[in-house]
């Protein structure tokens, strides 16, 4: 048995008031001279024991009465059976939401403040003796205070201390820590407390945390405390992408935003603007109204001002949840672009159409434009310093030696860049066998010849898929204004069989998995196109030929974007790098030389808090790894004895995040069923409601009823009593 | 509580009611007749029986002045002579009885019993005695058929306070051993003693031949016992004080007091006696008239139609 309220159990001291109201009552009468005292004698005497066993009886009621009154008051609760022989304390973990919905605010304060303040009172709720540990959760967790502590100042010092991320919000990964938290813990009791705002985002994966809890942690009781009200309104920069292609420097680039309006109003007058560097907007665009849900695509210019690294900011009026106001982009505009043509057949026009197509410049000014394209022999390829290029194109070589194969091999490996167009010169054999299995680099095997190459016979032309690319560097035919890929005609084609372990999941750069992935594919679903992923470089298979050999495709006007696009796909292997979601992980390539040099990473919105993380030196190169990413914006990597940074890179919300649409009733009911749930308002007293449900059944009520029943019982006794006898 | 005043002691109201009524002797008395009455005994008659000593309210032409000649002293002379019964009224005057509800005392309300009852008996020319008494006869006015006796008499009742407890046995078998004369004796008391001495006594003036009437004196309060709540109640005759819920025991009192009527009443009606149960609560005619007539309905009844 607890109390919820102890204090008020000090009105069971009241218990003395009916016994004085009995002994004033007794000194309390009137005097009466009398004369048959003999009868009154006579009745008293027969009567003396049952009214002194009357007396008794409503005394013990009234006491009784108002003991339980007493009682009801101070709230008792029965704790379980278990509990009543053991200890109260509780091994608890401490889950805060500190993701960017919890950035919300009222101009007084935000939800995390809320969050803080709950979560110190669910601190202060634990029983004496209890032990805690804290996360700060959003779709990844920093563990605070690891295991559970004793110290129980130190945990609200860590609550009060807590800040806000722009992480996005995934409980599971939270209730996750805090279960492998309490797994070790030889504790009676434990509980996992979850303080966060009512955003449905985070329980879209609520069946795992009820499966979760059920087989790993049947012993620990999950409380999730809600704070703050819903929000009505709520812009939001959703995406902002630039499309593939290497960005030039002092050259119109383009950029794509989306916004959101995920509000239950309608907005108008939306301005949304571009900023490079964080300086004054370079682009604005005002939308008139954009309804409740709508999200629109809108693109902006700006130039980079030069070589290297540049923020580019989307920004919209800052409204009620500031995080996704603005959304940022790290961009490395660059002046120089070299590729390597080396064509197999000079006397096909591939190496004509591709050396135009990558440099579709005037003659007078095709030196100054970024991409400058160079050709080579095929003779050349074994000795030639292809590190010297950022990309390598073959158009329908022949098979080639040994040595010019494993310079391919070395360069692709260490991160080049390499497109192939097999054509008549090509061979099965030799591709499939010498450049696929022995040296790796294909992503797809050859087949069959597909079609007609000289034009005769009654094979039909082949076309491409006219809809649905999902691969970046064909996404852009998505667009009614781009024109159809599936006007190009394909005399003839390689077939190309992918490996195994083809996927068409979005590559991840520099990651280990997936090999290869299919870019594009002929109407007739025979993949036209393969990208694979070798070593720390990647490789484009093609199945047709880069010359009007066997397609018109270089004389169509996709050519050219199709070209820029897949060099920039391909070659700028570092340039998703620069950008991740926040909370991902940053791995940058750096120069050899910085090997073991300390880097400095400021932080977003930071001109006190710095780190320092030391390069660390992988074959060929330095690596600059940093996970810190959960505040959105741009960090600044330099180095000692350099005036520009050593890198940028920029986190950005995750868009879903600013979607602030509550929990619905049925997913409410349905964590009702695998938890505790209540929702807290400031001066809410939340230990009330966690001793409730520590302790288990709350006697208020039946005591009230008891002393209502008991208070009628002596009612009625007391009028039975007090009648004639 | 002030003495009443001697006239206020004579209730018009119960006398109007009362001497149409008259008073009937329920027994024949020995003496000879005389109006309604015969009776053997003494009385103011032209045949010399006997002197007696002179007392209060005698008519002094009945004063012996020969033997006030003689010896200096006070005689009246004494005749065989046409009387009436003679009552003796016996009135308690304990502390007991100077309860009551209302402004009205039992003791008072017995005086004006017991003056409206030798008032009649005087107009009747019956002789009439009164005693006053507590634990012993504290007074005693002799037997008188003189009308202007009754301001004698009004004055003894008005004049008498009560200062002790009853006890009713003794007093009673000293009036049956002091009027050996056949006659009526009147009780008015609250009865509030020894039962069996009560009842003894009573026998006793049956045995000498004496009619008995006994007027229950009872206040409202101590039939009904209408209090509530805690009472202290303080005893009049030196009985300690006893504390108790009055309600509460409101039925078993009754249920006492009724016991204690039944076993007088059944005690008088052994002894042959009258027992009529007085309530202050109501009015002295109707008490005095219903008894009467009571009386002269069992009286006509006794002596049959002749």
């Amino acid at each position: 048995m607890s109390f919820l309220n102890p204090a008020l159990l000090a009105f069971s001291a009241a218990v003395a008031v009916p016994i004085l109201i009995h002994l004033l009552n007794r000194r309390r009468f009137r005097t009466v001279t009398w004369a048959a005292m003999r009868f009154i004698q006579a009745s008293v005497e027969k009567n003396r024991r049952r009214m002194e066993i009357e007396d008794l009886i409503l005394l013990a009621l009234r006491c009784l009465i108002v003991g339980l009154f007493a009682l009801a008051l101070a709230r008792p609760a029965l704790r379980s059976a278990t509990s009543f022989l053991q200890s109260r304390r509780v091994t608890a973990a401490l889950v805060l939401d500190h993701s960017a919905s919890l950035a919300a605010g009222d101009g007084a304060g935000t939800r995390f403040d809320l969050v803080r303040q709950a979560a110190e009172q669910a601190v202060d709720a634990l029983p004496q003796g209890s032990s805690v540990s804290v996360f700060l959760a959003g779709d990844r967790v920093t563990a605070a205070v690891a295991e559970p502590s004793f110290d129980l100042n130190l945990v609200r010092k860590t609550v009060r201390e807590a800040t806000l991320t722009d992480l996005s919000t995934d409980h599971p990964v939270g209730i996750a820590a805090a279960v492998e938290a309490l797994e070790g813990q030889a504790a009676l009791r434990k509980e996992i407390v979850l303080v966060t705002d009512r955003q449905a985002l985070g329980w879209r994966r609520l069946p795992e945390v009820a499966a979760m809890l059920q087989e790993r942690a049947r012993d620990v009781r999950l409380r999730v405390v809600f704070v703050a009200e819903p929000l009505e309104d709520n812009l939001a920069v959703s995406a902002l992408s630039r499309p593939p292609g290497f960005v030039p420097a002092k050259e119109p680039v383009r950029f794509d935003a989306e916004i959101a309006n995920r509000g239950a109003s309608l907005v108008r007058q939306v301005r949304a603007t571009l900023h490079i560097n964080e300086g004054r907007p370079v682009d604005e665009v005002i939308l008139d109204e954009l309804r409740p849900g709508e999200v629109r695509r809108l693109t902006f210019f700006g130039r980079m001002p030069g070589e290297g690294f540049h923020a580019v900011s989307v920004r919209l009026p800052a409204d009620r949840l500031p995080a996704d106001d603005t959304r940022t982009l790290v961009v490395e505009a660059v002046k120089e672009v070299r590729v390597l043509v080396v064509d197999g057949d000079p006397a096909s026009n591939g190496a004509f159409f591709l050396r135009n197509a990558l440099q579709p410049v005037p003659a007078e000014v095709a030196d100054s434009y970024y991409l400058q394209p160079q050709l080579g022999q095929v003779g050349s390829l074994g000795v030639a310093r292809l590190s010297d290029f950022d990309a390598v194109i073959l158009s329908d070589v022949p098979p080639l030696p040994a040595t010019a194969v494993d310079n391919l091999t070395r360069y692709v490996r260490e991160g080049g860049a390499l497109l192939l167009f097999p054509g008549p010169q090509a061979t099965a054999a030799f591709y499939n066998a010498e450049l696929g299995t022995r040296a790796g680099l294909l992503p797809a095997t050859l087949g069959a010849l597909r079609g007609s190459p000289t034009g005769e016979g009654e094979s039909p032309e082949l076309v491409l898929q006219g809809s649905g690319y999902q691969h970046p560097v064909f996404a852009l035919w998505n667009e009614p204004g781009a024109g159809s890929l599936a006007a190009v005609r394909f005399r003839a084609a390689w077939t190309l069989v992918p490996r195994p372990a083809v996927t068409n999941a979005v590559a991840v750069p520099g990651g280990d998995a997936p090999v290869s992935e299919v870019m594009v594919r002929f109407s007739d679903g025979v993949p036209a196109a393969v990208e694979g992923a070798v070593g720390r470089g990647r490789v484009m298979l093609f199945s047709s030929t880069a010359g009007t050999a066997w397609n018109d495709f270089p004389v169509r006007p996709a050519f050219i974007p199709l070209l820029h696009r897949a060099i920039a796909s391909i070659a700028d292997v570092q340039g998703g790098r620069f950008n991740v979601q926040a909370g991902g992980q940053v791995a940058l390539r750096q120069p050899a030389e910085l090997a073991g040099r300390d880097v400095t990473i400021v932080p977003p919105g930071s001109t006190e808090r710095r780190w320092v993380r030391t390069l660390r030196a992988v074959p060929g190169a330095s690596l600059l790894e940093w996970d810190e990413t959960a505040k959105a914006g741009v960090y600044r990597a330099t180095i000692a004895g350099r005036s520009t940074p050593l890198a940028l890179f920029a986190a950005q919300p995750d868009p879903a995040e600013s979607d602030l649409t509550e929990l619905s009733s049925e997913q409410r009911a349905e964590l009702e069923r695998v938890g505790q749930v209540m929702d807290w308002t400031p001066g809410m007293d939340l230990r009330a409601a966690f001793d409730r449900e520590r302790v288990g059944v709350e006697l208020w009520l039946p005591l009230a009823l008891a002393v209502l029943l008991l208070g009628m019982t002596e009612v009625w006794l007391a009028q039975r009593f007090s009648r004639p006898k | 509580m002030s003495a009443p005043k001697p006239d206020d002691l004579l209730d018009p109201h119960a006398l109007v009611h009362a001497e149409v009524l008259g008073m009937h002797a329920r027994q024949v008395v020995e003496g000879y007749m005389a109006g309604e009455h015969r009776s053997p005994f003494f009385g103011f008659a032209t045949e010399f029986a006997q002197h007696r000593e002179y007392a209060q309210g005698d008519d002094p032409r009945h004063l012996d002045w020969k033997v006030l000649g003689r010896t200096d002293r006070y005689y009246v002379k004494q005749y065989e002579q046409e009387t009436n019964f003679v009552a003796q009224i016996l009135l308690d005057g304990s502390e007991s009885m100077r309860y009551g509800s209302g402004p009205l005392t039992k003791l008072h309300y017995a005086k004006q019993l017991a003056a409206c009852l030798s008032y009649l008996i005087l107009l009747q020319r019956d002789a009439v005695a009164v005693g006053l008494f507590d634990a012993s006869l504290r007074r005693y006015l002799p037997r008188s058929n003189n009308r202007s006796n009754i301001h004698v008499i009004m004055s003894q009742l008005a004049s008498f306070e009560p200062k002790s407890q009853t006890r009713i046995g003794p007093v009673l078998h000293e009036m049956a051993q002091q009027t050996p004369r056949k006659g009526i004796v009147v009780l008015i008391s609250d009865l509030f003693d020894d039962e069996e001495e009560m009842l003894g006594g009573i026998q006793h003036l049956r045995f000498v031949g004496h009619e008995v009437v006994v007027f229950h004196i009872m206040d409202p309060a101590e039939l009904e016992f209408p209090f509530t709540g805690n009472v202290e109640f303080v005893g009049l005759e030196g009985v300690p004080p006893l504390l108790t819920r009055a309600s509460e025991i409101r039925k078993s009192y009754q249920r006492e007091v009724e016991a204690f009527r039944t076993r007088l009443r059944e005690g008088c009606e052994r002894n042959q006696s009258h027992y009529v149960l007085v309530n202050t609560g109501d009015p002295l005619r109707d008490t005095l008239s219903g008894y009467l007539a009571f009386r002269k309905k069992t009286g006509r009844a006794r002596r049959g139609p002749g």
